[in-house]
């Protein structure tokens, strides 16, 4: 593979290419789906392909193909130079791409338990006991499906600026969806689980704890009752800390939404949030789902602090928005160049050859701070405690979403009863802002995020308390 | 991807232990551009070939799937795909694959020009729009503006006889633009069309763009209130998705978990609503001979004047319920996460959804709301309540609407209600429709849906 893309590398030079990435891809992927008790896949894939990514005069050219052959790979960087000249007389200010110590390495996957050595049927009997388990915890319980997958993917990666890694990733994943119907309510309740340190998942998450947990959820918000909507205080679980982080704050975070205008454009360096908060954005948590050694760019992940102590300092980076950033400061606002990072943070990230490094957030969490759980509840007199998400989203005007599985009304600084059907809205930054307290304790969480293409991550934090939330419900 | 190597995997397949085998093939070839901020310009290419093999051991399915057209990787991914079916357990309803049939003939679905495709011709659509809109008021900024093109070619073929083929073209035009007026933003504010042929007009696009985003900037003032509301086909496609279309799949039904179940016959909706499900519809982005086990495609109600008329089946849901496939079994990613069809098993999804036009004009039905709203897009309908249609989401835009006019926007309010209950409330239905994605749709009034503003 190393000779294929030295080769193709110096070809795209020769035809005047001011940079030319080579990617090259081969993964072994297993999946399994449960409904009920029944198995409707099993699949072992094989996924193997490649992308050539150039810049030819200030404009992009990418191109992915599934056949890997040298022949094929120079033709695709040929092909990639064609297309990016063709659009070459639209670009009004050229890419360029913040500079980078070159990398030579070859990491290996550092693994607790490799998947490729536990069998099938271990895997799918695992996935059937937790599916029977669920069936069996309370007869209003009316259908569960699991999803597992588990990856193990080589890459090579070398591009012009000299860096050339091979990389093992593995990622092995979990997420099983239930729901209970008792005469006419309905709910459901998600629970998902990542590891990349191998066929852990089930040792640090036991499926008798997660039949329980869920099982719980499932009942007692059958007994729920619709929220008020209104504008009300609010803790926040560290899972609704952490989708909230990733949704509503993180992706205005990520250089290129921001570049495009997301709110937090005018607000670099300036606070963004009250002091107690601090967002971390950390690619090097050994193990965690959203932890690697080098991007998609053969930058090597770090740990980013985005906000301090309220204060935006630094956006999530690719080599291309970091240099962008850069240039825009150093043009507008130099002064914002000493309290404000634009060098590239580790961020580019591509789910597999088939589409571009594009920026993407790691395990994104707000650091926890001195408040006990009783604390936080003991100032609310009428107000809601969130505890678990089901989905979110945000918009680059800073609205966001976050629906809620389970809920409950807090009165007079005691947790009361269950709420069902909620969902929270809000301006982030207000809703930052408005953060009044932050809990001691820490979870981090695995989940998926999907920009136009996936990305396995984590995201947490402690509970906090919030002054402000809009929560949707009967008007 | 030759029919040879097919037709030897299949032989193979049948020898190495499996009782039946499906081979799913397919050959995409597309180009795309997108252009950020009007000003930085990326161009991608990709050319994905993949067969995913189905192969089904004493009622045990086993599947794998290889980006190589060797007979080596054949071999691989078959013996991968037999011992993934040992491992299994057997599905006890299994039936088996489908049967050879007779296929319709669906018009339009390949341009010859898009085929043989000229990366410039689509380059030039996306130079167009921005320069268009770099005319409009300067209150409008580009955001995204993309457009693509592509040609898809697939054969399915399985050991009790089928052999099929597909092809298609496809092109795409977005365009995404914000409207900033000092410190304020509106969120994205987007437009989109695609068809099989070389036949989209941009200019409505850009038109309605620049339009929407005037209109979202002035602010406007609501309340909390249950009101009607006009649900913009954009955010109309995304509740549907995530709650009755969901309920309306044969897996929902084999599993017993649909609110419908036992409800054919009876009235689910207001009367003007009727909803056809059509893998047959020229020019349809979800249209075909076959659907992706090669059973033929098929236009079927499923909602008429109101009354539920049945639900949608692939092949394994449908025998299993002593149905039979309504040729809906497919392997796209409904739901967005990517992923390629050969790397997907089939299951019940929509083919091309249609809501039936109305008989009243946008402009009529916006006259007659005295106190109301109008809602284009939203955020978080994925985190609906699919069984029991329960949703709470951000609108994103949300128009106020007095006295028959729209006066604004109200950032920052949320929708919420159960869409199987306002689905009984729909009181105006649009002559005017959108194409969005796989969805014809047209603009829907319904009366009683909770508003909750900032």
């Amino acid at each position: 593979m190393e000779d294929i893309i030295e080769e193709a590398l110096d070809y795209g030079k020769e035809m005047n290419a001011q940079y030319v990435e080579i990617r090259l891809q081969k993964g072994s992927i297993t999946s399994i789906n449960i409904k009920d008790r029944n198995v409707q896949k099993t699949s072992i894939g094989l996924d193997v392909g490649g992308s050539i990514r150039v810049l030819y005069n200030g404009a992009w050219g990418i191109v992915s193909i599934t056949n890997i052959t040298k022949e094929e790979v120079l033709k695709a960087v040929k092909e990639a130079i064609k297309i990016a000249r063709g659009a070459s007389n639209m670009v009004k200010m050229p890419v360029r791409l913040s500079e980078v110590k070159p990398v030579q390495d070859k990491v290996k996957a550092e693994l607790v338990a490799n998947p490729a050595d536990v069998s099938g049927e271990e895997k799918i009997s695992t996935l059937l006991t937790l599916s029977d388990g669920l069936l069996k915890f309370d007869n209003r319980i009316k259908s569960v499906e699991i999803d597992y997958a588990d990856m193990y993917i080589t890459q090579y990666y070398g591009n012009t600026d000299q860096t050339y890694v091979e990389q093992e990733k593995v990622y092995v994943w979990s997420r099983i969806v239930g729901s209970a119907k008792e005469n006419e309510v309905f709910t459901s309740a998600r629970h998902e689980l990542g590891s990349t340190k191998g066929y852990i998942i089930w040792k640090e998450d036991p499926p008798g704890k997660i039949v329980e947990k869920m099982g719980k959820r499932l009942t007692s918000q059958l007994k729920a009752k619709p929220p008020k909507a209104g504008v009300w205080p609010a803790v926040l679980a560290p899972e609704v800390v952490g989708v909230f982080t990733h949704e509503a704050f993180g992706h205005l975070g990520e250089a290129d939404l921001a570049f495009s205008g997301a709110v937090t454009l005018q607000k670099i360096g300036q606070k963004v949030a009250s002091e107690h908060v601090t967002i971390i954005d950390d690619g090097t948590i050994p193990g965690a789902f959203g932890s690697f050694a080098y991007d998609d760019e053969g930058v090597p992940a770090q740990k980013t602090v985005l906000v301090k102590d309220g204060i935006l300092v630094s956006f999530m980076y690719n080599r291309e928005f970091a240099a962008k950033f850069e240039d825009f400061l150093r043009m507008r606002f130099p002064q914002l160049l000493e309290v404000f990072n634009t060098k590239p943070t580790g961020n580019a990230r591509a789910e597999n050859f088939r589409y571009e490094p594009i920026i993407r957030m790691r395990n994104t969490y707000i650091a926890p701070k001195d408040y006990t759980f009783e604390e936080l509840l003991e100032d609310i007199k009428f107000g809601y405690y969130f505890k678990a998400f089901r989905g979110g989203q945000a918009n680059l005007d800073g609205t966001f979403q976050v629906g809620i599985q389970e809920a409950y009304e807090i009165i007079n600084g005691e947790i009361g009863n269950p709420v069902r059907n909620v969902s929270i809205s809000g301006n982030t930054l207000e809703t930052l802002m408005k953060v009044d307290a932050v809990g001691k304790d820490f979870e981090l969480h695995s989940g998926r995020c999907g920009k136009g293409q996936l990305a396995y991550d984590g995201d947490g934090g402690p509970h906090i308390r919030d002054k402000k939330i809009t929560v949707g419900g009967e008007a | 991807m030759d029919e040879e190597l097919i037709n030897w995997a299949i032989d193979k397949g049948l020898e190495w232990g499996a009782d039946e085998i499906e081979i799913f093939s397919t050959y995409v070839d597309s180009f795309g551009i997108e252009v950020l901020l009007g000003m930085f310009p990326k161009t991608s290419k990709n050319i994905d070939s993949g067969a995913g093999i189905r192969v089904i051991k004493d009622k045990k399915i086993g599947f794998s799937y290889t980006t190589s057209f060797t007979k080596e990787s054949f071999e691989k991914a078959i013996k991968e795909a037999i011992s993934s079916a040992s491992a299994s357990v057997p599905l006890k309803d299994w039936v088996s694959l489908p049967e050879p049939d007779k296929y319709p003939e669906v018009r339009n679905l390949v341009d010859s020009k898009l085929v043989k495709l000229d990366p410039d011709e689509i380059m030039n659509i996306t130079k167009r729009i921005i320069s268009m809109l770099s005319e409009k008021d300067k209150r409008i900024n580009p955001l995204s503006i993309s457009s693509g093109a592509g040609y898809s070619k697939t054969i399915i073929a399985n050991s009790r006889g089928v052999s099929v083929q597909n092809e298609k073209t496809l092109i795409y035009v977005g365009v995404g633009v914000m409207g900033v007026e000092s410190s304020k933003r509106t969120p994205m504010i987007f437009e989109f069309d695609s068809s099989t042929l070389f036949d989209i007009k941009v200019d409505p696009l850009v038109e309605t763009v620049a339009e929407e985003t005037l209109l979202t900037l002035k602010e406007a003032k609501g309340r909390n209130e249950k009101a009607t509301v006009i649900f913009h086909p954009f955010a109309f496609s995304q509740l549907l998705t995530y709650t009755l279309i969901e309920v309306l799949s044969g897996d929902y039904v084999k599993r017993g978990v649909s609110p419908y179940i036992d409800k054919i016959g009876e009235t689910i909706a207001s009367e003007i609503l009727t909803l056809i499900d059509d893998g047959t519809l020229e020019k349809g982005l979800v249209s075909g001979k076959s659907d992706d086990e090669g059973v033929p495609m098929q236009r079927k109600i499923l909602i008429e004047d109101g009354e539920l008329k049945g639900f949608y089946f692939d092949n394994y849901t449908g025998k299993a319920t002593g149905n039979a496939s309504t040729g809906n079994g497919l392997r796209y990613e409904m739901h967005g996460f990517s992923t390629t069809p050969y790397a997907n098993l089939p299951k019940p999804q929509p083919s091309n959804l249609i809501i039936k036009e109305g008989d009243e004009k946008l402009e009529e039905i916006i006259s007659e709301v005295r106190n109301g709203y109008m809602l284009i897009n939203l955020q978080g309908a994925h985190s609906s309540n699919t069984e029991s249609g329960d949703f709470s989401v951000a609108a994103a835009p949300l128009w106020r609407i007095e006295n028959g006019e729209i006066v604004g926007s109200l950032p920052g309010a949320m929708i919420s209600g159960n869409m199987y209950q306002l689905l009984k409330h729909i009181t105006h239905i649009s002559k005017e429709t959108k194409k969005i994605f796989h969805m014809v749709l047209p603009y829907i009034a319904i009366e009683n849906v909770n508003v909750v503003v900032k």
